[in-house]
């Protein structure tokens, strides 16, 4: 099914507002979504809102709804990126050894302090992107085979140090398995302000490489014959996903499938083209996040990773697009 | 004009072309024959600036390293052997992609994609999907391509395998059509060969063997030497009557 990828992407557009609606009239206190319209009306025109419901929305709800929306769209964007430019529908934004770094970091960071956990996520996944990187480099370029070989190989390795470190030293385990799962519960605005910030790199660059993407999904050969600076594109777009996957994973652990099946999802309904699916794979991506992370505050077990929803959603979904692959 | 000087290019140990001479003019049409192995592709690969060389490649006295891509594409359009593609951009889109040295704006380009798909005898194809065309419409879509970049040259490799008798005849009229571009054509098909004009150049171990028309008198010995056979096994192929 292909769909005017115009009408899809003000379908997305629109879908998102509603879920953030619906999101947030969901918890422990549920507020009609008439009386949330009503309040942010209110608060917007300092009209007297009811103080109690403004507080739940804009103090407790919606920082994390914004955080889910932002995160989704950076892992569907970086999705994207890495499963066109790797030419490898399993690519995810984690494979360049982004998650496993994250780990090895979160790990040191609940031995010392847990203040320390989302910068050392970030630190030693960069540094795990790094040694990635610097193994594939090939006559100054990036050498993609060798990338997904030296990320898979690269992650092997952290993830044991990882291991090593959470079996024997961390005594808070229940804590650590949370954090590699994923959860947005620490959301704040500050990290939706800079989260935003990321977000506003990333997807402009994408945006500005659409044409690029496209071009290079011919290969390497033909895309350079056709003027594409194939090394260059290569380079910028995985260090820059790799580090704002970083940066989303530093704050809310790692959280799969979502980088995995929004670019494939949106291939199925508007076709291969970047210049759609830069818009709408981060839409699907927000969209699911944000679903899922609904589910995993509002489950009767309270709040459990949303790692664990998402890939409860997206596993099926992959395993329905493939099938209707196999048949086509 | 294509001034190729000295050109060498190794795989590792293996050199492919091997102090390679070569001139190639304005308009030129030049067929590029030799056994498998012989450096044809690495030629078209070196011009394309897809190996690192040895030696000097110039193009009107410019160097081709001192070029960007963009550059070198404005220059030099390629038409790469055909292949399988699971992709589902539409043949507009396919062929729009030719456009990227020249335009960012490619989208407001659709009269100019119109006019090369119609050049090549596709028109009617144009909201297909790439991954639904037949050989014959493919090769045809690559050559759009190719012809809409609006460069000087345009590099084909093979154009004519694995196409049907209809589609040969096909591809080598839209090929003839192309007067005032040089091209330089690597072909095995003889029947092919024998329909197209001007030179042939025959190139065995890197090195050039023969480069001349296909009435010189030493041409068919030349071919047979070059592929190691018998100019009677040979003969019946070539100035085989197509049409």
């Amino acid at each position: 099914m292909r769909f005017s990828p115009f009408i899809f992407i003000i379908f997305l557009f629109f879908l998102t507002i509603v879920n953030v609606l619906v999101s947030l009239s969901i918890g422990p206190v549920h507020i009609p979504v008439k009386e949330i319209l009503k309040n942010i009306y209110l608060y917007a025109f300092n009209k007297g809102p009811n103080w109690t419901i403004s507080t739940i929305i804009f103090y407790i709800r919606l920082p994390r709804i914004v955080l889910a929306v932002i995160i989704g769209m950076i892992l569907g964007v970086s999705g994207l990126v890495t499963q066109t430019v790797f030419k490898n529908p399993l690519g995810d934004p984690y494979l360049t050894g982004v998650s496993s770094g994250a780990a090895v970091g979160a790990a040191i960071g609940f031995l010392v302090s847990p203040f320390l956990v989302p910068v050392l996520a970030f630190v030693f996944a960069m540094l795990a992107v790094g040694i990635s990187f610097l193994i594939s480099r090939s006559d100054g370029e990036v050498n993609t085979e060798m990338l997904i070989l030296a990320g898979v190989s690269v992650s092997f390795l952290f993830s044991a140090v990882a291991s090593y470190i959470i079996y024997l030293k961390v005594a808070n385990l229940r804590g650590v398995l949370f954090w590699l799962l994923g959860g947005l519960y620490g959301a704040t605005w500050t990290d939706d302000f800079w989260l935003f910030i990321a977000l506003l790199v990333i997807f402009p660059l994408m945006v500005y490489f659409r044409r690029e993407l496209d071009i290079m999904l011919m290969g390497d050969e033909q895309a350079k014959s056709l003027g594409v600076s194939t090394g260059r594109v290569k380079t910028v777009t995985l260090l820059v996903s790799s580090l704002i996957t970083s940066l989303a994973v530093s704050v809310v652990g790692i959280i799969g499938f979502i980088g995995l099946v929004s670019p494939h999802i949106g291939r199925k309904i508007v076709g291969e083209s970047h210049r759609f699916l830069v818009f709408v794979a981060p839409l699907i991506g927000a969209n699911i996040l944000l679903v899922s992370d609904t589910i995993a505050r509002s489950t009767p077990q309270g709040e459990i990773p949303v790692g664990i929803i998402t890939s409860f959603i997206g596993a099926p979904v992959l395993i329905y697009l493939l099938y209707r692959r196999r048949k086509m | 004009m294509i001034d190729i000087k000295g050109l060498t290019v190794r795989y590792g140990k293996k050199v492919a072309l091997d102090n390679l001479d070569l001139n190639v003019g304005d308009g030129e049409h030049l067929i590029l024959m030799g056994p498998n192995g012989s450096g044809k592709t690495t030629l078209l690969r070196a011009l394309l600036g897809l190996v690192a060389h040895e030696g000097e490649i110039r193009l009107n006295g410019k160097p081709t390293t001192a070029l960007t891509r963009r550059e070198l594409a404005r220059e030099i359009a390629y038409v790469p052997q055909i292949f399988s593609t699971p992709y589902t951009f539409t043949v507009k889109e396919f062929v729009s992609m030719g456009l990227y040295s020249l335009t960012r704006e490619w989208w407001i380009e659709d009269e100019r994609i119109y006019d090369t798909l119609n050049e090549v005898g596709i028109y009617e194809l144009h909201e297909k999907t790439i991954n639904t065309l037949s050989g014959g419409e493919l090769q045809k879509a690559i050559i759009a391509r190719a012809l809409i970049q609006d460069s000087n040259y345009i590099l084909m490799d093979e154009p004519t395998a694995h196409l049907d008798i209809r589609s040969t005849q096909e591809v080598l009229e839209v090929i003839s059509n192309f007067r005032d571009k040089g091209i330089i054509i690597v072909s095995h098909d003889l029947n092919a060969i024998n329909k197209m004009g001007g030179n042939v150049l025959l190139i065995k171990n890197g090195k050039m063997v023969f480069k001349g028309t296909k009435a010189h008198p030493d041409f068919k010995s030349r071919i047979a030497d070059t592929f190691e056979t018998r100019i009677s096994e040979i003969g019946d192929f070539l100035y085989f009557p197509l049409s």
